[in-house]
């Protein structure tokens, strides 16, 4: 169950989030621990951003121009920023992939399929769950409220990419955030919900403030 | 506009345990609730004490019906 009854009035319910940035964190954590890990029936491999890195970095003209070493290594510090693995699970890596495998050529990237379409769908999937603007604003029928959906119905108990826990709390945001949209569209007429919204930026910003006054 | 505005800080020794973060939670939403504020939703990130709320208040993924 992912939501409560409204202690006030309850014809409402209050909805459960984790937030969707320390989630996507999780799940690169989890694979830089596990190398291969299980994505329904494929198996998805942090060897191949590592081997995308070693062959670009050298390269003249690079094709995933943001990945760096903290992206394939994070240090303790490193694996608290967000955009180092938001940009490991970007279009521009599975398109780098992509490019290394097909048009390259690269031998051992000739497994790497699952591990691009993976890279796709959770990139597709932080993109759904983080709109700021209204144009990026997603309500039932829209395609970022479809990618969420397929994205939670596409999972299986054998699925490995996050530990237990992640898992859980996947589902359980994944699930709030389409029950949330459908009641706030449906019931109250919102225009639209910003899933940027959606997580503890406002009190990390506030903690950030008080630190560094 | 105020987009966002703190609710309250409590300094505690240590994390402050799942039970009592469950009853600041739904003491937050009550008093929310009184001056016309509707809530329809918590957000929290994935520390153990915060898990632990979710079980308290019996947030899982299993889809258990009234």
């Amino acid at each position: 169950m992912n939501r409560i009854e409204n202690p006030v009035d309850e014809s409402r319910n209050v909805f459960f989030f984790s937030d969707i940035p320390h989630i996507i964190k999780c799940i690169r954590n989890h694979m830089h621990k596990k190398e291969d890990v299980k994505f329904g029936d494929e198996v998805v491999s942090w060897r191949y951003y590592r081997a995308l890195y070693d062959i670009d970095k050298s390269s003249d003209i690079r094709a995933a121009p943001k990945l760096s070493h903290p992206h394939i290594n994070p240090n303790p510090f490193q694996k608290m920023v967000v955009s180092y693995a938001a940009q490991i699970f970007s279009k521009t890596v599975a398109d780098a992939i992509c490019f290394y495998r097909d048009e390259m050529g690269n031998k051992f990237m000739e497994n790497s399929k699952p591990t691009e379409t993976f890279t796709r769908k959770i990139n597709g999937l932080f993109d759904a769950c983080n709109g700021r603007i209204p144009k990026h604003g997603i309500k039932p029928g829209t395609v970022g409220f479809q990618c969420i959906s397929d994205f939670l119905h596409s999972l299986k108990p054998e699925d490995s990419f996050a530990s237990e826990l992640t898992m859980s709390s996947i589902r359980v945001t994944l699930n709030s955030i389409l029950d949330a949209m459908k009641y706030l569209c449906e019931e109250v007429k919102y225009a639209y919900v910003l899933t940027g919204k959606l997580n503890q930026d406002p009190i990390e910003v506030r903690t950030t403030l008080l630190y560094f006054k | 506009m105020v987009k966002t505005q703190p609710l309250g800080a409590f300094a505690t020794r240590g994390a402050a345990p799942g039970n009592i973060l469950a009853k600041m939670v739904m003491s937050c939403i009550v008093r929310l609730e009184n001056i016309n504020l509707e809530v329809d939703g918590v957000v929290s990130d994935g520390a153990a004490n915060n898990k632990s709320v979710w079980k308290i208040l019996g947030i899982s993924e299993r889809l258990v019906k009234l």
